[in-house]
């Protein structure tokens, strides 16, 4: 009989994080996070990676960069090879990696519907799946996954691809959640409102819309992955937390 | 124009905090850790709180005890006038001061139905009220209410009063949040699942075998979950509801 421990202060010294989407925006602002707290981080993305690699390093903790598209089986099971083999272990996993489309819906393409569902829902089922068999035969890690407000309320101006694969990850998270517990793996995901970054570019969101009168930056989600990913949230699993300004109450 | 501010590490130095039902359980365990992490604690609680007290001055940190029945409007805005004239200001309350109670729902009373959501419901609306009054004049402040997971699943021991008072909590923050946001003054709670206190004292929850995560809550889950709530951590969110439950209750 295993029982999980309880909450404490958040330190990560010699743990070992796996970002998805770690080259920009949310993620890369997640591995600096991470990386700020002690852990050594495993930075992947389909785009070049050697900017977060360096800011990781920055913080006096290892960094490794694997290019990988998680919606590929094989590229998966390569990220999770190269993780452990050069840190034996991996304590956390913020699964990131999405694309976002804003196609109306009568003009949304069979394709396009697919590939979005294959990243931002299949590539998470993927990279979670196979850090769970990992943190499984350990008994300990802390999953957290990168959903989004638009899954809640229906987007504002995303396409019903993304709004619906986002939707996806917060139920995933639930039966993952269940069988996980009992073998002390946390699951859990964090749904942000609007954001800065490079995916949300162009966009004009407006700040009045937001109680707190200002559009989310990705530190804004990193400090809240960093909570869920470390012991200060050990009582917490199968959770979506909302990151969203106010303007989504739940 | 935006009074908050992104988020950052949690660092509570020179921060102002009160913390009702103080005095024991999940409360002393708040101010414990906020003291940790830096704050200034004002305890507040019905029971005796000398013992919280020196424990925080002993992490050499500055604390006061004021002796507050939430229920009693004056003694509410006398503790945060005391507050004031004592530390200049107050940058965060936990509004934890609560009752629990198990009546069955046909034997319950009037009077019994009253205690409760006056302790539990209104005693959070008195005190927020005070406090938000103070924040929002400074343009600065951090709420946290504790509500429970029974108020959402109904509760497995608790009776009918208990379970709407807490209920009425969740919804009551999400309410003041919306009025608070475009001031920085940030509103939430944390809904905890079944913990190992003296309200639970006397009640077998067998959670090895009914929790996901097999273990009962303990203070230091719920004391940390407000404790990135009330920090610097969470500047983009407000008008949650954090569930920290054991996985017993997903949403």
């Amino acid at each position: 009989m295993m029982s999980v421990d309880v909450s404490g202060p958040i330190n990560l010294q010699g743990k070992t994080a796996i970002v998805t989407g770690g080259a920009r925006g949310i993620g890369a602002s997640i591995a600096r996070t991470l990386a700020r707290e002690g852990a050594n981080v495993v930075v992947s993305d389909i785009l070049p990676l050697q900017k977060t690699i360096s800011e990781v390093e920055e913080y006096g903790v290892k960094a490794l960069g694997v290019t990988c598209d998680v919606s590929k089986p094989e590229q998966v099971n390569q990220l999770v090879n190269d993780a452990i083999r050069a840190f034996h272990q991996i304590d956390i996993l913020v699964a990131g990696a999405a694309i976002v489309k804003r196609t109306p819906f009568l003009e949304l393409s069979l394709e396009e519907w697919n590939r979005s569902l294959e990243v931002n829902t299949t590539g998470m089922f993927l990279t979670v799946q196979a850090v769970y068999r990992h943190m499984a035969a350990r008994k300990s890690g802390k999953i957290v996954c990168i959903g989004s407000i638009s899954g809640m309320i229906g987007g504002i101006i995303a396409g019903a691809d993304y709004v619906t694969s986002k939707g996806g990850v917060h139920s995933l998270i639930k039966a993952v959640a269940k069988e996980a517990a009992p073998k002390g793996i946390y699951v859990n995901a964090i749904a942000p409102g609007p954001v800065k970054s490079a995916m949300t570019e162009g966009i004009p969101y407006d700040p009045e819309m937001i109680p707190l009168r200002r559009i989310g930056e990705p530190e804004d989600i990193a400090e809240a992955a960093l909570f869920l990913a470390s012991q200060a949230s050990n009582y917490i699993t199968g959770t979506v937390l909302h990151v969203n300004g106010g303007v989504y109450l739940g | 124009m935006s009074y908050s501010s992104v988020s950052k590490k949690i660092n509570l130095h020179g921060q102002i905090a009160i913390i009702t039902g103080g005095a024991r359980g999940i409360g002393a365990c708040i101010a414990r850790t906020l003291a940790r992490e830096g704050a200034d604690v004002v305890v507040c609680d019905v029971l005796p709180s000398e013992s919280i007290v020196a424990e925080i001055e002993r992490m050499g940190r500055r604390a006061m005890g004021i002796c507050c029945d939430v229920t009693n409007q004056e003694q509410v805005i006398d503790l945060v006038q005391k507050t004031l004239n004592h530390f200049g200001k107050i940058d965060i309350l936990v509004a934890n001061a609560g009752v629990v109670d198990r009546t069955p729902f046909l034997e319950m009373s009037l009077e019994g139905w009253k205690r409760v959501t006056e302790i539990n419901l209104t005693g959070v609306f008195l005190t927020v009220q005070s406090v938000f009054r103070h924040m929002k004049e400074r343009q600065s402040g951090k709420i946290v209410c504790i509500g429970s997971i029974a108020g959402k699943v109904g509760g497995v021991i608790s009776a009918p009063n208990y379970i709407a008072s807490k209920g009425g909590v969740h919804s009551f923050v999400k309410s003041v949040a919306k009025e608070g946001g475009p001031f920085g003054v940030y509103v939430n709670a944390v809904a905890p699942g079944p913990c190992d206190t003296d309200m639970n004292a006397s009640v077998d929850f067998q959670a090895e075998k009914n929790f996901p995560l097999q273990r009962m809550g303990r203070a230091e889950d719920i004391a940390e979950a407000a404790l990135f709530l009330v920090s610097p951590a969470s500047n983009f969110i407000t008008g949650q509801t954090l569930n920290v439950c054991g996985g017993v209750f997903m949403e």
